[in-house]
Formats: C-alpha cells, structure tokens, sequence
C-alpha cells in the first residue's frame, strides 16, 4: 500500500480516536468519532477491503442516525452532556499507554517473521466458505440487537401519561412560586420602608 | 515508502490503546460507548491490514470477512447500550442514575 496515503489517514485516525476521547462535549467527541469512522472505512477501501469500508461506513451511519432521532426527539440532552475527566485519568492514561507500548514492542519485535503478499480472492467466496456461520450470527445478532433497542427504547403509554402528569405538576409549582414572588412584591411597595420593622 | 501489516498493526494498537483510555477515564453513559466503539473499530483495521498484506499468494481475505462481523457486532454493541441508557434515563429521570446508578 501507498505509504503517504497510510500515514496521512493514520494521523487523521489517531487525531480523531484521541478527540473522540478528550473533548469533553459529548456532541462534539461524536463527531470526532464519525469522522475517525469515516476515516477507518477510506483506509479500509484504499488499502483494498473495499466491501469492508463501505460496510464500515455505512451501518455505523444507519445505526447513528437512528440514535440522533431517538435522542433528539425525546430530551436526552443532559445524556449528552459535558464529561468531566474521572479523578483518576492518569491512572487510565499510565495502564492504556503501558498496555499500548508492550503490544507496540511486540508488533515491531515480530514484524520480521511475518510473512507478504497480496491476496486475490473475493470477499463474497471467503465468507461463503470460510466464515459463513460467523457472518450469519453476528448479522442475527445485530438484527436482535436492534430489536431489542426498540423494544427497550420505545415510550409506552403509561410513560407518556406519567411525563405528562410531571409536567403539569412542574407548571403548577411554577405558576405557584410566581404568584407567591408577585404578593411579596405587593406587599413590600404597599409598606412604606421601615414600617415592617416595628 | 510502502505500508504493510507492521503499520496496521501498531495503528490498530494506538486506536485500541486510546480506546482503552476512554473507556476508563470516561463518566458519561455515551462517552463510554463511544470508547467501546473506538476499542471494537481497532481490530478492524488490524483484520483488514492483515487480510491485503500479512499473507503470501492468492488467499482467501477471511479478515475482511472477520473485519465485517466485527464491524456488525461493534454497532449492536453500541445501538444496545445506547438504548439501555435512555431507558434508564427514562425510568430514573437522573444522569447521576444512569451513570451511577444511584436515583436522585
């Protein structure tokens, strides 16, 4: 594979997986990591996985804009709040770097065993008879998954009932609290200063 | 200057290693899934570096095969936990029991 192309998408990778992480707007580091997705599918397609990077690509941005709706629609945001970095980040940051350096030595200590070349088979012939089980469950999985989301994620009517009830309690509370300030507010212009020190 | 499975496999190693870091340092219930995502997309890259140069002859690609059940497994991953927050979000009514699991 072209060199330049590998080191210019693995910079754009590594910048995004690292924003993805660090921005502490959740919005924001979803962005990061659309584009990291983006990014990893191009590579995929470029280094010629072509099927691959446009699986990569494409279910990812089905399954994310299904979540944006979900999300969106139902008042979530405070789920999508800022993230404050845990009391004990450095902790995370020394065991994923210690982790990151042991497999990194282990790549480059190996690399010369390895063996190179290209392979010339389609992706459709190797999942048909290599990994045809694998692919069946793992798609029946991801089709249970999704079920399950709606299931799980739906708003029945009881639910709705009950936001319904809290909201009104809320602008009862609301409409209560503003009417106490303004006779508070009377009263205190209809007593001249001083009077209510007596 | 050409890239082979060496540079994929230590590009999937830093992708893995800053997903892990994520994973432990992130508070919010979408922060963690979009760690876990990012842990789930490195062995992609791996597989699919591996499946175009880490063999020699013509070989069927099984880690593009791979790459995709990973990538199919990574969304019902991150789709199922998602809906999981928001029903807890939903039944609790508070961020600090969604991540803590504690009602306010």
């Amino acid at each position: 594979m072209n060199g330049v192309a590998f080191y210019v998408l693995a910079a754009i990778i590594v910048a995004g997986a690292a924003a993805t992480v660090l921005v502490p707007r959740s919005l924001q580091a979803g962005a990061a990591l659309a584009a990291t997705i983006v990014v990893v599918g191009l590579l995929c397609i470029v280094a010629g996985g072509v099927a691959v990077g446009i699986a990569e690509i494409l279910i990812p941005a089905a399954a994310g804009a299904a979540l944006w709706v979900a999300v969106r629609g139902r008042g979530y945001e405070r789920l999508l709040g800022a993230d404050a970095p845990a009391p004990a980040w450095w902790f995370a940051a020394g065991g994923a770097a210690a982790l990151s350096a042991v497999a990194i030595v282990v790549v480059i200590a190996s690399g010369g065993a390895w063996q190179s070349g290209t392979g010339s088979t389609s992706l459709l012939t190797a999942v048909h008879d290599w990994a045809p089980y694998a692919l069946v469950i793992a798609a029946a999985g991801a089709v249970a998954a999704v079920a399950a989301s709606v299931v799980l994620g739906r708003t029945s009517a009881d639910e709705r009932e009950v936001d319904r009830a809290a909201a009104e309690h809320r602008e009862r509370e609301e409409m209560a609290r503003r009417r106490r300030e303004d006779r508070e507010a009377a009263r205190r212009r209809r007593t001249p200063a001083g009077e209510g020190t007596r | 200057m050409n890239a082979g499975p060496g540079q994929f496999a230590v590009l999937s190693t830093i992708v893995f290693g800053i997903g892990l870091f994520g994973v432990l340092s992130r508070r919010t219930t979408a922060g963690l899934l979009m760690a876990l995502f990012l842990l789930t997309l490195a062995p992609v890259i791996a597989l699919v570096g591996f499946a175009h140069f880490g063999a020699t002859g013509p070989i069927p690609p099984v880690g593009d095969a791979f790459a995709l059940i990973a990538v199919l497994a990574a969304v019902a991953e991150t789709v199922l936990g998602a809906s999981l927050a928001l029903l807890g979000w939903r039944r609790l009514r508070s961020v600090a029991a969604v991540l803590d699991g504690e009602a306010d």
